[in-house]
């Protein structure tokens, strides 16, 4: 018989013989792949969430009190033209002392004190969102302190390096999670496999005997692999899409701030999930069947 | 035709051959017997490659069985028709999807499959009884399924073990008037039986195995 034929039919037919073990292995597979699904959300919206805060970073440029008129237009020429830097605004040195009065309030007269103004002009540049990693931000910064005029460059280094240590704490916690559930998955369908490995192990022995091909006798268990952790995915990827979907209106109906937060969830995730289930499947019922010795 | 060219055969440290040689032609008819124990079912897995020699070689038809691969052993089977002693029907399949079993690896289309084993089924007067299950088969019944099934993908060789096993006279006649129609029809049979009267006035070879050698070869 045709070997895509003979093995579909063996497959399905097993399928259906033994569904209530299949149906717990696809609703455990189902559940794994939730959990991944979860922590993608998850690792998707820290992005989302570092971006939301940093929106409003700025790298403050502090210009020498010596510097020229024709020096500061040239700077902002430079900063205007990089499209590394989304914002450029000039502050000077009258405006910061205006602005130093206003933010001391009542305490404004301790100004009074100087006698000349101590605070230097300066640009405020806000980079580009995706700009926002420590190291790129500080080689940014090296370049501008090097610029003519330019006295000191500051940032919130701290801050940010601090947020994207957070940030790839979970992100690296998450994928540890998700390495040990893609594990776990394989393992499930590796038991599966095996269960129906040995109940048709009469069946196998005999058709070795009868010269029955490698390929005759694997490819069924392979095919049914599949199924299970293609229908395993396919079901985490509706248990998913029923979550998303929940955060992103019913949620937001009554938390509005979650709506900020949540990025949209790309539709390639309901594919890759299936895919992933049904190759890690796969790949347990290859370790079940194991080497097919004659 | 199969040749067992000087082997040696040993379980646990113990020679079950010794230096063993015997040929049978193509389109033959043979027996092996001997004592319990003498490695007349070993032979046979020598020759179908379930088990291989520590010395010597085996050629089977175009096979040379000894250097054959692992890969390359089911296209051998795929040649030999094999009764075997225990039978080894799936008791969970039908007469029909027994005997279809042994086709599996063959590229035939289901209906190809259904003539080919209903053909096999009424040579060997069971066709009315293809959906029963092997348990409700009496035992004469499930050694012509078990013949059926070795003869339905037209093997170039017949190894049947013990056959008539322990059948009354008139089924043992029965399953030899199979061997004898197969064998007609220019397979090379090969049967390993203890009952002298399976071979007795047939006029086919017959090799009688003992202390690890064919101790004697003669006319039956």
């Amino acid at each position: 018989m045709n070997i895509v034929r003979y093995s579909l039919k063996t497959a399905l037919k097993s399928i259906w013989q033994e569904k209530w073990i299949n149906f717990l292995t696809i609703l455990s597979i189902s559940i794994a792949m939730s959990v991944i699904g979860i922590f993608a959300i998850l690792i998707m919206n820290i992005d989302s969430a570092v971006q939301h805060w940093t929106r409003n970073f700025g790298v403050v440029v502090y210009l020498y009190d010596e510097i020229t008129e024709e020096e500061k237009l040239k700077l902002k020429e430079r900063f205007d033209s990089d499209e590394d830097i989304s914002e450029v605004s000039f502050t000077s040195r009258e405006d910061a002392l205006q602005d130093v009065r206003r933010a001391l309030g009542g305490n404004a007269v301790i100004m009074d004190d100087f006698n000349v103004n101590p605070l230097p002009s300066s640009f405020s540049l806000t980079l580009r969102g995706d700009l926002l990693k420590p190291d790129i931000v500080m080689e940014k910064a090296q370049i501008i302190n090097a610029f003519k005029g330019v006295e000191d460059v500051q940032y919130g280094e701290k801050w940010l390096m601090a947020l994207h240590e957070f940030s790839r704490a979970l992100k690296t916690g998450a994928l540890a999670v998700c390495a040990a559930i893609f594990i776990a998955t394989t393992f499930i369908t590796y038991n599966t496999i095996k269960i129906f490995f040995y109940r048709r192990k009469d069946e196998i022995e005999t058709m070795k005997l009868l010269g029955t091909t490698r390929s005759y006798i694997r490819l069924p268990f392979l095919i049914e692999g599949f199924v299970i952790g293609f229908f395993g995915g396919l079901l985490s990827s509706g248990t998913i899409f029923a979550l998303h979907s929940f955060l992103t209106s019913g949620a937001a109906s009554f938390m509005p701030a979650i709506d900020s937060y949540l990025s949209v969830m790309p539709v390639a995730i309901y594919i890759l999930i299936p895919a992933a289930g049904a190759l890690m499947s796969v790949m347990g019922s290859l370790i079940a069947v194991g080497k097919i010795r004659y | 035709m199969i040749v067992l060219d000087e082997i040696t055969k040993i379980y646990d440290k113990e020679p079950v051959f010794k230096n063993l040689s015997l040929r049978v032609d193509r389109g033959d008819m043979a027996f092996i017997t001997g004592p319990s124990g003498a490695g007349k079912t070993t032979l046979l897995k020598l020759i179908y490659g379930a088990e291989r020699p520590d010395k010597g070689e085996i050629i089977v038809g175009e096979w040379h069985v000894t250097k054959l691969k692992q890969k390359k052993i089911p296209l051998l089977r795929q040649e030999i028709g094999i009764v075997f002693q225990d039978f080894r029907l799936l008791p969970n399949k039908t007469v029909f999807d027994n005997v279809a079993l042994a086709l599996t690896a063959h590229k035939l289309s289901p209906a190809a499959i259904r003539e080919t084993v209903n053909n096999v089924l009424r040579d060997i007067i069971l066709l009315h009884r293809k959906n029963s299950y092997p348990l409700n088969l009496s035992g004469g019944e499930q050694q012509r399924v078990v013949i059926a099934r070795a003869m339905v993908a037209k093997p170039k060789i017949i190894l049947a073990d013990e056959p008539t096993g322990n059948m009354d006279r008139e089924n043992a006649n029965t399953i030899m008037g199979l061997f004898k129609d197969i064998n007609a029809k220019g397979t090379t049979v090969m049967i390993v039986t203890h009952n002298e009267e399976l071979y007795q006035g047939t006029g086919h070879r017959v090799f009688h195995i003992n202390n690890k050698i064919v101790e004697r070869e003669f006319a039956g």
